[in-house]
C-alpha cells in the first residue's frame, strides 16, 4: 500500500474516531432514562438541534448524486433540491411545533404514539407505525453501501468497499448503542459542522484549479451551455418534485424524533430560520463543481458521475486531501443512519414491545431493549448492504413519496378537529395504493407525463382524508382524545399571547 | 383569522409559489459575478428571502412557549 493511501486511509480513521469520542463523551450521562436515552432527556438546545436536524437531512445524495445529476442536467438542479428543502423548514413550525407541544404535555416519544393517541386509535397509529417503518429500514439499511464506495474509492481500492461499509457501521453502531440520541444529536454537531466547511473548502480547492469559477463558467457556456440554463428539467417535474421534498422530508420519523427532543421552542426557532441557509451554502459547491467538471472530465455516463468532486480532488491533489473533504459525505452517511437507527429502535420499544409484549418494562429494560434493536438492525444493515436486493433498492426509490402521502393526514391530526381516525387511515391506505399501482406498473407511469407519481398520490390522499373525514363520525372515545388535544393547542394558538 | 395571522399565512405560503418561476424559465442572464445563471441565482434570493420571513416570523409570530422552562 502506498504513502499517499495509508495517508488517506490515516485521515478517514482518524476522523471516525473523532466522531465517536464525541459521541462517547457527551451521550453517555442522559443513557440511564429511558427519556434520556432515545430523547436526549428532552434537552437538545438551538445549535445541536440545528446541527443534528441538517446533518439528519443531508444524505450523501447531496455530495455524490446531487453533483452527478448537475453533471448531466446542469445547476437548474439548485432550485429542484436546495429551495424545495429550504421549503419543507415551514413544517419545522407547522408540525414541529406542534409535535413538541403536544409531546411535552403528554410525554409522547414518537410520531405513532402521538397520532395515534390524538385520535385514541390503534389503527391510526398502526399504519403510520408500518408506513414509517418500511420506508426507513430500507433507506436505512442502503446508506452504508454509499461509505463503501467513499472509502474504496479516495484509497483507490486499496481497502474494499466491503470493509468501508463494516468500519462505518461499527463506528456508528458504538455511540449510538452507548448514548443514545444525545450522542447522535452531538456527534451531528461535528457532523453537520465537517459537511459544511468541506464542501466550501472542496469548492475553493478545485475552482482555483480550473481558472475560477467566471473562467469556468464561460467554458461551460463555450461547450455546454444547456447545463447553466433549465431547459434539462419541465415544469411538471419542478412541481412534482417540490410536493415530493416539501411534503415527505418534514415527516421523517428521525425528524419527529428530533422536533420531540427538542430543550424548547427557540430550538426549532433557529432551525427553521437558518435552515434555508445550510441549503445554499452545501448546494451551491456540489452543483457548480458537478456542472465545471465536465471542463475536466468530460463524457462521463451514468453513475460515474457520482464521484466527480473525488475525482476532481484526486486529479489536482494528493489521497490525503480528497479523504479530508469527503469526510463530509462519510459524516452525511453516518449522521442519517445513526438517526434512523434510533429513531427505529424508539418506535420497536414504545409502538410495538410496549404495546404487544411487555406493557411495563423498567427504565433500565426499556434502554436495554433498545440497545439490542440497534444492535441488530446494525447487523441487519451490515448484511443488506454488502448484497442489497432488488426489492429494497425498489422501496428506497419510493421513500420520499411515501412519506410525503403521510403529510394531508398528519397536517390533519394537528389542525382539523373534524378530521377522524378513519378518515386519516383511509387517506393514508389510498395514497400508499396509488404509489403501489405505479410502482408495479399496473399503472403505466406515461399517463402522468413528466409530472411524479407523488402528485396523484398526495392529492387522492387529501381527498380521501376529506371525504371520509366528512361521511364517519367519531365514537366517543375518539371524539373526547380529539377534543382534550385540540383544547389544549387552542389554549396556545388561540390565547392572547398567540 | 386575524388580519396579522392572514398576512403571515402568506408570507410563509408565497416562497412556494415563488419557487415555481415559469416565466423565467431557462433566464441564464444576466451572469451575476460572472458565473451564477440568473435563474440560479434567483433561486438563491429565495432562500434568503426565507431565512428573514422564517426569522421575522419566529422573533414577532411564534406563539410563546406555555410551558415554563
Amino acid at each position: 500500500m502506498s504513502g499517499p493511501v495509508m495517508g488517506a486511509m490515516a485521515v478517514i480513521l482518524a476522523y471516525l474516531c473523532f466522531t465517536l469520542l464525541i459521541g462517547v463523551i457527551t451521550g453517555r450521562q442522559t443513557s440511564k432514562s429511558s427519556e434520556g436515552y432515545f430523547l436526549a432527556a428532552r434537552d437538545l438546545g438551538p445549535w445541536v438541534m440545528f446541527f443534528t436536524l441538517f446533518a439528519t437531512n443531508i444524505s450523501a445524495f447531496a455530495y455524490m448524486g446531487a453533483p452527478g445529476g448537475a453533471y448531466h442536467l446542469g445547476v437548474g438542479f439548485f432550485g429542484y433540491l436546495a429551495t424545495t428543502t429550504s421549503l419543507a423548514a415551514v413544517f419545522f413550525y407547522l408540525i414541529g411545533y406542534r409535535t413538541w407541544l403536544l409531546g411535552r404535555q403528554y410525554q409522547y416519544m414518537t410520531a405513532p404514539q402521538l397520532f395515534g393517541d390524538i385520535y385514541g386509535s390503534g389503527a391510526v397509529k398502526n399504519v403510520i407505525l408500518f408506513v414509517l417503518i418500511i420506508f426507513t429500514v430500507a433507506y436505512m439499511v442502503v446508506q452504508p453501501i454509499g461509505a463503501g464506495y467513499v472509502i474504496s474509492g479516495l484509497t483507490g481500492g486499496a481497502v474494499p468497499s466491503w470493509v468501508g461499509v463494516v468500519a462505518v457501521l461499527v463506528f456508528i453502531t458504538i455511540y449510538v448503542f452507548i448514548g443514545g440520541l444525545k450522542a447522535t444529536a452531538y456527534a451531528d454537531l461535528l457532523q453537520g459542522s465537517v459537511m459544511m466547511i468541506c464542501v466550501v473548502a472542496a469548492f475553493l480547492l478545485i475552482i482555483f484549479k480550473i481558472g475560477g469559477p467566471v473562467t469556468a463558467a464561460n467554458n461551460l457556456l463555450a461547450t455546454y451551455p444547456e447545463l447553466l440554463g433549465r431547459g434539462n428539467f419541465s415544469l411538471p417535474q419542478w412541481i412534482s418534485f417540490g410536493m415530493v421534498i416539501a411534503l415527505g422530508v418534514p415527516v421523517f420519523p428521525q425528524l419527529f424524533t428530533k422536533y420531540l427532543a427538542a430543550k424548547n421552542p427557540d430550538s426549532l426557532k433557529t432551525t427553521m430560520s437558518f435552515y434555508p441557509f445550510a441549503m445554499i451554502l452545501i448546494y451551491v459547491p456540489v452543483l457548480f463543481l458537478g456542472a465545471f467538471g465536465h471542463g475536466v472530465f468530460p463524457g462521463l455516463e451514468g453513475k460515474q458521475s457520482d464521484s466527480i468532486i473525488p475525482m476532481l480532488l484526486g486529479n489536482f491533489y494528493a489521497p490525503w486531501v480528497g479523504a479530508a473533504v469527503m469526510a463530509a459525505v462519510l459524516a452525511a452517511i453516518m449522521s442519517t443512519t445513526a438517526a434512523q437507527l434510533i429513531t427505529i429502535s424508539t418506535m420497536y420499544l414504545k409502538d410495538i414491545h410496549m404495546v404487544y409484549f411487555d406493557k411495563n418494562p423498567s427504565e433500565q429494560k426499556q434502554v436495554f431493549i433498545g440497545r439490542v434493536v440497534i444492535f441488530s438492525l446494525a447487523i441487519l444493515c451490515c448484511v443488506i448492504a454488502l448484497n442489497p436486493p432488488g426489492a429494497i433498492l425498489a422501496i428506497v426509490t419510493w421513500a420520499f413519496t411515501g412519506y410525503a402521502v403521510l403529510t394531508p393526514g398528519i397536517m390533519a391530526a394537528l389542525y382539523w378537529r373534524g378530521s377522524t381516525a378513519a378518515g386519516v387511515v383511509s387517506s393514508i391506505l389510498a395514497g400508499e395504493a396509488v404509489l403501489v399501482l405505479f410502482a408495479f406498473g399496473i399503472v403505466p407511469m406515461s399517463i402522468l407525463g413528466t409530472w411524479q407519481v407523488a402528485v396523484p398520490a398526495v392529492l387522492t390522499a387529501a381527498i380521501v382524508l376529506v371525504v371520509v373525514s366528512c361521511l364517519t363520525k367519531p365514537n366517543e372515545k375518539e371524539k373526547i382524545s380529539v377534543d382534550q388535544k385540540h383544547d389544549f393547542l387552542d389554549t396556545i394558538f388561540k390565547s392572547e399571547n398567540a | 383569522m386575524k388580519g396579522k395571522d392572514f398576512l403571515w399565512g402568506i408570507a410563509l405560503f408565497l416562497p412556494f409559489v415563488l419557487y415555481v418561476d415559469f416565466w423565467q424559465w431557462d433566464t441564464i442572464y444576466p451572469m451575476v459575478f460572472g458565473w451564477i445563471p440568473w435563474h440560479v441565482f434567483y433561486q438563491i434570493l429565495l432562500n434568503v428571502a426565507m431565512v428573514v420571513i422564517f426569522g421575522l416570523f419566529s422573533l414577532y409570530r411564534w406563539p410563546k412557549n406555555p410551558f415554563k422552562d
